[in-house]
């Protein structure tokens, strides 16, 4: 029920958002056109969820979201990083960071590994593959 | 006895498949006169390339092929469609590697092989399941190219018929099938569908140049990139779902290396040739490419096959057959408007359409009798590139799968970097590593609610296709007297939306039954 009102609500702001969209001119040619008729499928889809689980009564679903989000994060701040430290130092440093938060603790294990995987990727992608990397 | 009969009778069906391909199509001396030991070096070097970077999350065969065209400016024309051939075909099959081994599909046509070939590794099958894409994959390229051969033009003068509105319906078929992949419920997978639509449109809208979804951002007005959203919807949420999860022992420890009968493989004979014959026709129209065509075959073969020995999205062996064959058989599909029209099939094809004009070729109708040895490298370079994949698959790929040994601790911070740097490497955009992550938590809280992603994917893949032919049909249709007549009456749009009225109608009976079998 959590989810499917969730899935009703965001699919009524998505609609309104749309009506908001600049255009004056030929109605079929608006760019709110398939965003209004993709966004009726999504009220009508989640209304159908909700009258499902009215009708079931599921038990409510909880997925474990801080975890997720503070890696989300990370990934956020690393790629904020990216321009202002070398490429081999930031992702070295998040390696560590992420093996040591999975359970690795050998030091050796940890800064060894870290600095050589990063400086292969940066080997293979900024040398034989020839992406920019800052 | 009777196995000698059955073997003769296969027999008899190649050679006449052959005969089909020398009298009606292609002449074999042709193909024959520029097969050369060079060709043979360029097109196996291509084949390793197209082979690691097939495999590596976030370097797509698109990239790797618009690499090359400025590598081989400089080369002659053969050498250089001999490489990019050699990547292209090998590229697509190793897709199914990273699918398989890590549920990261390395390209976008193996979205479908995520679906049965990530059971099976976790299971510790992954070295059959590598086995069977090899194989299929194998086969399903030699078929399109064959169909290359032999049906280029028909195929090309039908797809020069279509108009906006079978553009739009053709996409509408797409999104139609791939949600039907919710067995449980339909209206996730619409929502899941309606959703990759929307992320379709973001960005500035390109009839009208408007900014859609954009929330002033001035970053999202080029639109989510396709690469970047596929590694995150893939590969970032199955790592926030490990993560989440808190187990990181490895992936599978089972990796045992079985030996593989020829029955396990012929068994499903009928279903690859079905799945590369869609793919063919498929890669044959424009904008459709792997993806659309693995996820049609895989919905097929749910539909071709209704007692699997093990369930379809639980490592059945029959999805990845359907969805490697039928991706494969893409490739010779979309050089048939490339070629014929000058209208590329895929996104590869549309950098060799570049690599055409580079080299002064005018690829279209005047192609074959000005230029023949150019349509005869490519089915030559092709077809070698097929023995190539074989030979690599078989050997090569297996090595790969030791990957899955490694311990999740060191794995996944490994495939988080890679899935960064995959996001970022396309365009070298930061937001493509923010929209990735973003992404990546989307698909990870989807795919826990019981979403399924395939249609999300699908979605973002034809959203621009489907909003921009349906407002551009509207529009025709609009001027005329009467509008449904305008829209409607082409005997391609009314085979179309037969075909798509079918499809969900039989979708919708299928459920029914399944819900009350005893009606």
């Amino acid at each position: 029920m959590y989810i499917a009102l969730s899935c009703l609500t965001l699919s009524v702001l998505l609609s309104l958002y749309c009506l908001f969209f600049p255009y004056s001119g030929e109605p079929a040619l608006s760019p709110m056109l398939v965003p209004l008729i993709a966004c009726a499928v999504l009220v009508a889809a989640s209304a159908r969820l909700v009258a499902e689980a009215l009708k079931t009564k599921t038990p409510a679903q909880r997925r474990k979201l801080l975890v997720p989000l503070l890696m989300l994060g990370l990934v956020v701040l690393y790629s904020l990083l990216l321009g202002k430290l070398h490429f081999i130092l930031l992702s070295a440093l998040l390696l560590a960071l992420l093996m040591y938060a999975f359970g690795e603790r050998r030091p050796v294990y940890l800064a060894g590994f870290s600095l050589s995987v990063s400086g292969v990727v940066y080997l293979t992608f900024a040398y034989m593959l020839g992406v920019m990397l800052p | 006895m009777r196995s000698l009969i059955k073997f003769l009778t296969k027999l008899r069906i190649f050679v006449y498949a052959l005969w089909i391909f020398n009298m009606k199509g292609t002449h074999m001396t042709e193909l024959f006169s520029v097969l050369t030991p060079r060709l043979l070096l360029l097109v196996f070097a291509g084949s390793a390339a197209g082979l690691v970077v097939g495999a590596l999350p976030g370097l797509s065969v698109t990239m790797a092929t618009a690499l090359l065209v400025s590598i081989t400016y400089t080369w002659s024309v053969t050498d250089a469609l001999a490489l990019i051939m050699g990547v292209y075909v090998v590229g697509v099959f190793s897709g199914a590697v990273s699918a398989i081994l890590i549920n990261i599909p390395g390209a976008p046509s193996s979205i479908a092989t995520t679906l049965d070939g990530y059971p099976m590794s976790q299971k510790g099958e992954a070295y059959k399941a590598l086995w069977l894409a090899t194989v299929f994959s194998f086969i399903g390229s030699v078929v399109g190219f064959l169909a290359l051969g032999v049906v280029t033009k028909p195929l090309s003068a039908i797809a020069l018929k279509f108009a906006p509105m079978d553009y739009f319906l053709l996409g509408m078929l797409g999104l139609t099938t791939a949600s039907s992949f919710t067995a449980k419920s339909p209206a996730k997978g619409a929502i899941s569908a309606a959703l990759g639509v929307l992320l379709g449109t973001v960005g500035m809208d390109p009839i009208v140049g408007t900014g859609r979804f954009t929330f002033g951002a001035s970053w999202l007005m080029g639109g989510i990139s396709l690469v970047p959203a596929l590694i995150g919807i893939f590969g970032m949420s199955e790592v926030f779902h490990q993560v989440a999860s808190k187990s990181f022992a490895p992936i599978s420890g089972r990796f045992i290396r079985k030996k593989i009968r020829f029955a396990t493989i012929a068994k499903h004979w009928w279903l690859c040739l079905y799945s590369s014959v869609v793919g063919t026709l498929i890669g044959a129209l424009p904008g459709a490419g792997g993806p659309v065509a693995s996820l049609i075959a895989y919905d097929h073969a749910q539909k071709l096959t209704p007692n699997p020995a093990v369930p379809f999205g639980e490592g059945a062996e029959e999805g990845i057959v359907a969805s490697e064959a039928a991706n494969n058989a893409c490739i010779g599909g979309a050089f048939i408007p490339l070629l014929t029209l000058a209208v590329p099939g895929d996104a590869v094809t549309a950098v060799l359409l570049g690599v055409f004009y580079i080299h002064g070729i005018r690829p279209g109708p005047m192609l074959l009798r000005q230029s023949p040895e150019i349509f005869a490298t490519i089915m030559t370079a092709g077809l070698v590139g097929c023995v190539a994949l074989l030979v690599m698959g078989l050997t090569l790929a297996p090595l790969l799968a030791r990957v899955i040994t490694i311990p999740k601790r060191i794995l996944l911070p490994i495939i988080t970097l890679l899935c960064i740097i995959g996001a970022y490497a396309g365009e070298g955009k930061v937001s493509d590593i923010i929209v990735m992550a973003v992404l990546g938590l989307l698909g990870y809280l989807l795919t826990g609610y019981g979403f399924p992603t395939a249609p999300l994917v699908l979605g973002l893949v034809l959203g621009q296709m489907i909003d921009q032919n349906f407002r551009r049909a509207v529009s025709m249709a609009m001027s005329a007297d009467n509008m449904l007549l305008a829209l409607f009456s082409r005997p391609i749009t009314l085979t179309l939306l037969a075909v798509l009225i079918f499809t969900a109608a039989y979708q919708w009976y299928i459920r029914k039954k399944q819900q009350n079998p005893s009606k």
